[in-house]
């Protein structure tokens, strides 16, 4: 087992709160680094999770049994699940992954396996929601340092088991200490391997550690290792990283293009070594049958499925040695354009040294840079019985997506100390603060009783703008950071309210809620009906422009004065600026969102 | 999908949701999306097991097919900050992989150990780890102090891993 670096009780006390989802932010950031820097850490986050998941899979199985009247426990002869149709959300994923999605509308017979989800048990946000967090933080530390000590004191005998464990690493007594060679830095239409052993890097941008292996079937993947060397890998291909300077080429082509100097060099495209000092070797490549070795270039290498192996230098110099069960052998240094075959012959393994052949076009030297994206146009119409996939309701549920049209369901009215029941539709994409756009909503509103009245009722409003989408706990009207243009549906008048989370509550003024930015439609500007707003952004510059009693097409009748969003609303960013609409006490209120549609200006950023 | 099918689907589901749930929590550390994800795997593996390989590795299967569907939760969650970026997930998935020998083990001998318990300690166990219960609720439940529960536990906890010591111990001598 690995030493420790921090303390398993700290570990532990931090394991909980983030299942307990009150992890604060710089908490966050302890675990996050604990993670990565030591192993034992990783033990006891994977055995932390596994008890969690093991306690709360027999739980579950039990209260299943208990519930349908089964005496049984376990999972057999559990009934089966009516799954909720569109349950499985399609979204835009790259062209891999497609495959493994089923089409949601293609009716499926019941599956004969039980759901651990809402359906049977409402559970609240955070399962393990306790009283005293730091009690049940307590228990868990308890039991995971207890099967931690378990795994420190005994050996353990892998047992037989009808179903064998993933043979992608092979069990061993020590845990392998995670080292990071370098990180993924470019995939372009990766398709990869069916193989059941292999499981695909969790993102484009992946940290690499030393021994993961990656099987593509087709596509392009770099890896940029911390030395500064690039490895581009060409599928079908089948590569290992064996070491800080080089990996194991089983099948496949790749290209190498090392640039750095062969000095002493600082780690410094590591996040994990920053004040590394690392002398890295000579960058090389292994493959069944050869050894090749960077002299300072560029240059590529085959691999066919008997393992002959075909070089290619395109720049620089590099040097080819044969390798074989007898060891290293005959070697060449190659030039510029030159190349070289290690194959067999008359049971020896030789090299045959050429010019390079009119295969050297086959190798990708350079990622292929990504298309710029065309402006794009998402429009919602509620058409369906789910939203798609650019909009998410906040909270999820509160408005029922039917004939055409996003409905608020009439509520209770409300108890004079209760709050507004407030609801957003927003898009999933939280970035706007960093786009050029034009967001557009067509809603229908009427009043089927009362307006506000001080004091006795709660207005009426309509909301309409950029920011999280999060009801403010503390204010009962708005979000809990952005600018939102507020329609107050009583009085006719609407205006751009600029909110964060330090909002104040209990607001009896009527009209003054958040902070004011600009009227935009006077006091009885705006009557129940049709209307269509507008939310444009160019650079740091947001208007807002209303079309009252929409017709089809947009003619602004009141427009705001610009606004720089930076300014307005500071606490803005790139994981909190959504697009919204949304309502405020539907009482005696009925709103019926009929199409919602973001236009970009110009393509986001590349990062 | 034929009867047969379905049952061997159920069989070797069966055998292999709790590693495959624990995969998914692992990666996907919030309960309620782990669930999701859980869900959406379950499925996949129900529509997809007539591609499955009869005799081969149905766990290393579905995990690989749980593993799609937490690339596509993060796809879906870029927008959102996640509490585990990339790098962490990279290096916990390998620590996870590499330790799942060690799992099963485990796992026999806590069911076996659980399964020695006297009725109250495994009632005490099985009320805290219910759907929806907290320690509170559990105290409340029996009338009793947070504080008194989890004593309790904690003693419970204790003779957990004494027998766990001894079932391990036990199955090197063999």
């Amino acid at each position: 087992m690995t030493e420790p670096q921090h303390n398993s009780d700290e570990i532990c006390r931090l394991l909980w709160a983030m299942r307990e989802d009150e992890l604060a932010p710089g908490d966050a950031e302890r675990l996050r680094s604990m993670l990565l820097e030591d192993p034992h850490a990783r033990e006891l986050y994977v055995y932390y999770m596994f008890l969690s998941g093991s306690l709360e899979w027999d739980s579950s199985a039990r209260a299943k049994g208990r519930g349908t009247g089964d005496g049984r426990r376990g999972m057999a002869g559990s009934p089966a699940i009516d799954l909720p149709v569109g349950a499985a959300v399609e979204l835009p994923l790259p062209s891999d992954l497609k495959s493994q999605i089923p089409d949601p509308r293609t009716p499926i017979p019941d599956p004969p396996f039980p759901s651990l989800s809402t359906t049977h048990y409402p559970l609240p946000t955070s399962y393990f929601s306790v009283g005293s967090w730091a009690f049940s933080c307590m228990v868990s530390a308890v039991i995971v340092c207890v099967m931690l000590l378990v795994f420190w004191a005994i050996k353990v005998t892998p047992r037989q088991h009808i179903a064998e464990a993933p043979a992608q690493s092979a069990p061993s007594e020590a845990m392998p200490e995670m080292v990071f060679v370098g990180r993924i830095t470019g995939m372009v239409d990766v398709k990869w391997s069916d193989d059941p052993r292999f499981l695909p890097p969790l993102s484009s941008r992946a940290y690499v550690p030393l021994g993961r292996k990656y099987e593509l079937v087709s596509g392009l993947m770099e890896i940029t290792y911390d030395s500064g060397a690039k490895v581009i890998l060409q599928g079908p291909c089948t590569y290992e990283v064996e070491s800080t300077a080089g990996g194991y080429l089983a099948l496949g082509k790749l290209t190498a293009k090392v640039e750095k100097e062969r000095s002493e060099v600082r780690g410094q495209k590591s996040d994990h070594y920053p004040l590394s000092t690392i002398h890295y070797p000579l960058f090389s490549v292994r493959t069944p049958t050869a050894l090749i070795t960077d002299l300072g270039t560029e240059f590529g290498v085959e691999v066919d499925e008997v393992g002959v192996t075909e070089s290619h230098v395109f720049r620089g110099s590099v040097k080819v040695e044969v390798v074989s069960d007898e060891g290293r052998g005959h070697e060449v240094i190659l030039g510029e354009n030159e190349s070289a075959r290690v194959e067999r012959a008359e049971d020896r393994l030789v090299i045959v040294r050429g010019a390079a052949s009119e295969k050297t076009a086959r190798f990708i030297r350079a990622m292929p840079r990504p298309k710029p994206a065309v402006p794009v146009r998402i429009v919602e119409t509620f058409d369906g019985v789910e939203l798609g996939t650019a909009f998410e309701q906040m909270p999820p549920g509160r408005y029922a997506i039917r004939q055409g049209a996003a409905e608020h369901p009439r509520q209770e009215p409300l108890t004079p100390q209760g709050r507004q029941s407030r609801g957003y539709i927003r898009t999933v994409a939280a970035d706007f603060c960093d786009r050029d756009f034009v967001f557009e909503a067509t809603f229908h509103v009427r009043l089927d009783g009362p307006a506000h009245v001080p004091g006795s009722n709660a207005p009426h409003h309509i909301f309409f703008g950029l920011g999280d989408g999060v009801p403010n706990a503390n204010c009962w009207d708005i979000v809990t950071c952005g600018l939102v243009l507020n329609f107050c549906v009583d009085n006719g008048q609407a205006w751009v309210g600029r909110c964060d989370p330090e909002s104040d509550l209990n607001r009896e003024v009527f009209g003054n809620l958040g902070g004011t930015v600009t009227e935009v439609v006077p006091l009885g500007g705006l009557s129940p009906g049709r209307h269509r707003f507008r939310l444009t952004k160019t650079g740091r510059c947001v208007k807002f422009a209303v079309d009252a009693d929409f017709n089809g097409e947009f003619q602004p009748d009141f427009i705001s004065r610009p606004i720089d969003l930076p300014t307005a609303v500071p606490l803005l960013d790139a994981t909190n600026s959504r697009l919204l609409v949304g309502t405020g006490n539907c009482d005696v209120m009925t709103v019926r969102f009929e199409e919602l549609s973001v236009t970009y200006l110009k393509t986001p950023k590349e990062e | 999908m034929t009867d047969s099918m379905g049952n061997d689907f159920v069989l070797l589901f069966t055998k292999d949701a709790r590693w495959i749930f624990s995969y998914i929590l692992m990666l996907v550390p919030n309960k309620v999306d782990a669930e999701e994800v859980f869900q959406e795997t379950s499925l996949t593996l129900w529509q997809k097991f007539g591609e499955f390989v009869p005799d081969s590795n149905f766990r290393a299967w579905a995990i690989k097919v749980a593993h799609y569907k937490v690339l596509h939760y993060r796809a879906k969650r870029k927008s959102n900050p996640l509490l585990l970026d990339d790098a962490v997930l990279e290096a916990i998935h390998g620590t996870a992989t590499a330790m799942t020998d060690r799992l099963d083990d485990l796992h026999w001998a806590l069911e076996k150990c659980r399964s020695k318990l006297s009725d109250d300690d495994r009632n005490m166990l099985d009320r805290r780890y219910e759907p929806n219960a907290t320690t509170k609720t559990v105290a409340d439940e029996l009338g009793r102090s947070p504080r008194s529960i989890y004593r309790t536990l904690d003693r419970i906890h204790q003779v957990l891993y004494e027998c766990i010591r001894r079932e391990m111990s036990a199955e090197v001598r063999r």
